[in-house]
């Protein structure tokens, strides 16, 4: 159980640090709403609209690519870091990672997937 | 690390990512090329699975606990690849099995206008997936390879893009296969949970055995065994985890179909056996004589015995009612599936051996009718029954291969059909579960029915009308020009059937080596 109770211990004190800031927080600062902060936050953008409105099914398949580079980026950042004690074999299994992900790039290329028609 | 242990299976990723670029590149009228490609590279896997086989896999034979043969093998990878008997003779098979369907889907996916790189491409990364299942012990990377696989065969359903019938085929092996990897993922965390490993060896000490009903031992290990049982029972499409099968078959292309029927099939056979055979058998020999009349016992043994009782109940009788092949195909690959779950019930090595050859002996046998409906399909033929009529007339060729076949099927002699049966009702009378062996021969006699049905619309009825022909239209196929006249196959589905035909017999004939060749990668689990 000794490990067991380290994580239950870990998630409570997680989660009622968030609550307990969020609480406190309400007793010290001073309440005074106006319309300009009620609106929702869009990057800096003035809303306008409904948010549920359609949109076009290329954004899915963008955001698709996007995801998979993003997340090609994380394994990117750890493998930088220890780049050195890896030496020659890590260089060559990231250039084999990259080369398929590339790969998939050059496929979503030549299906015309990143043209905006 | 010795890369050269995984040569075959990085060889099929080259090839499939070679393939997707080839198919990029080439003009659309020379695309038929990516098949070629594909073949080659199946071809360089074999070869480099077989210079694995006589250089890496130690073929000696030790005595294993119970003094039977064992051949060893090199693990790698922390234990993640096993290359070992069992698994050099499995990915064989699967790279046999890939081949094969490159044949046959060659011509159907010009004919069709299937996307043809993308077609090849999925079919080889879903061998690759098969090949990882059946080379590792660790749970991890047996669940990779089991969704390498499954991804790539939901895609392989859905290809005809312009059909709803394969658009559902698609979403419903969508479904299922998610439910199913959900349950496998649950299973194998409670394992890993109950015996703090992902390696399957581990179950050996972990007293799963000893978790008889109502008993003490490892519950939280046995509830994940119990969990993967029904997570690969979707995807053994074993009653009562088979209702997807039937509609995905059918609406699935029909090479694809013939993939689905055999590839993930056996791949899936070949992971419960590495995951539960060791299991089992520990159970058998362990507890077999206080288990009145069921030797194997243990609740495992109880539930892979009722599995395939009601597996090939239920796929026979349902196969009877059927009037379209590929779903009257899909029943009786649902009946196989529950004759090769008697060797999990059995758990003996004879058992294991019998369903290794056994899985053998099927991919060949159900390729080769596959094969058959290609090749009709090819040339304008519908996929009812009743567009078979006559068959024996205009196509003597065809309907004589599909004969044999389903001979084989049925398990007449001297197919290898037979050989496969009768070695598990051995493996059954042998471990005290003649009555398991009875109702597979109740089993076969009821499956003479929905096969010879088949056989008397092509030799016994007369010739199809062509006004009768909707079955093609239905599925959106060429309507038939020539059902009168002699049907002619393509060269290549002819080179894939001819294949099968030869290794239903040469199974057959071949059956004391193989049969061995299966004791010693059965022994090595």
């Amino acid at each position: 159980m000794g490990n067991y109770f380290d994580v239950l211990l870990f998630l409570t004190v997680g989660v009622g640090f968030v609550f307990l800031g969020l609480w406190v927080a309400k007793l010290l600062r001073p309440n005074l709403p106006n319309t300009g902060k009620q609106s929702i936050f869009e990057c800096g953008e003035r809303p306008y609209g409904d948010s549920r409105l359609k949109f076009r099914v290329r954004y899915y398949i963008f955001a698709l690519v996007f995801v998979i580079f993003d997340v090609e980026v994380i394994f990117l950042y750890p493998w930088a870091v220890v780049f050195r004690e890896l030496g020659l074999p890590g260089l060559v299994e990231m250039v084999v990672f990259l080369g398929i992900l590339v790969v998939g790039l050059v496929y979503a290329w030549k299906k015309k997937v990143l043209q905006w028609v | 690390m010795d890369w050269s242990l995984v040569l075959p299976e990085l060889i099929v990723a080259g090839a499939g990512i070679g393939v997707l670029l080839l198919d990029l590149f080439l003009a659309p009228e020379k695309r038929r090329l990516t098949g070629y490609a594909s073949l080659a590279g199946l071809a360089a896997a074999m070869v480099a699975s077989l210079w694995l086989a006589v250089a890496k896999v130690d073929w000696s034979l030790a005595a294993g606990a119970d003094g039977s043969p064992v051949a060893a093998g090199f693990t790698a990878l922390g234990g993640m690849i096993a290359v070992d008997a069992f698994s050099v003779l499995l990915k064989l098979l699967f790279l046999a099995i890939g081949l094969v369907v490159v044949l046959l889907g060659v011509d159907f996916a010009e004919k069709r206008k299937l996307p043809v790189g993308e077609f090849f491409a999925l079919l080889l990364f879903a061998v690759l997936g098969m090949m990882l299942m059946a080379g590792s012990r660790d749970l991890i990377l047996i669940y990779l390879g089991l969704e390498t696989t499954a991804i790539s065969s939901y895609a392989l359903a859905g290809l005809l893009k312009d059909d709803l019938k394969s658009g559902e085929a698609a979403l419903k092996y969508f479904l299922t296969g998610a439910l199913a990897s959900a349950l496998i993922l649950f299973g194998m965390a409670l394992v890993f949970g109950g015996t703090g490993s992902t390696n399957v060896t581990a179950l050996l000490g972990a007293g799963v055995t000893t978790g008889q009903l109502g008993g003490a031992g490892n519950p939280i290990a046995l509830t994940g065994l119990v969990l993967l049982v029904a997570g690969f029972g979707f995807k053994l499409a074993a009653v009562p985890f088979h209702f997807w099968a039937p509609d995905a078959y059918e609406g699935a292309p029909t090479p694809v179909t013939a993939f689905f029927s055999v590839g993930p099939k056996a791949a899936a056979f070949a992971v419960v056996l590495r995951i539960f055979g060791p299991v089992l058998a520990l159970g058998g020999s362990a507890g077999g004589a206080g288990a009145g009349g069921l030797a194997g016992a243990g609740v495992l043994g109880v539930l892979f015995a009722v599995l395939a009782v009601v597996t090939m109940t239920v796929g026979n009788l349902t196969a009877l009612a059927q009037k379209n092949i590929k779903r009257m195909l899909a029943y009786s690959s649902i009946a196989h599936a529950g004759y090769l779950l008697v060797g999990l019930a059995v758990a003996t090595p004879r058992g294991f051996a019998a369903m290794v050859y056994y899985l053998l002996a099927y991919a060949a046998m159900n390729l080769g009718a596959f094969a058959v409906v290609i090749w009709l399909n090819n040339r304008g033929t519908g996929d009812e029954v009743s567009d078979y009529a006559g068959l024996g007339r205009r196509a003597p060729v065809a309907a004589l291969a599909m004969l044999v076949c389903f001979l084989s099927l049925i398990g007449i002699p001297p197919m290898a059909g037979f050989f496969g049966k009768f070695y598990l009702f051995a493996a059954a009378v042998e471990a005290n579960m003649a009555w398991l062996a009875v109702v597979m021969v109740i089993n076969s006699a009821i499956s003479v029915g929905y096969y010879y049905g088949v056989v008397r619309q092509m030799y016994l009825a007369g010739d199809a009308a062509p006004a009768e022909d909707h079955g093609g239209a239905e599925t959106g196929a060429p309507v038939p020009a020539e059902a009168t006249s002699t049907v002619k196959g393509t060269p290549l589905v002819g080179l894939a059937l001819g294949l099968a035909v030869v290794a239903v017999f040469a199974l057959g004939f071949l059956f004391e080596p193989l049969a061995r060749l299966a004791r010693l990668a059965a022994g090595g689990l």
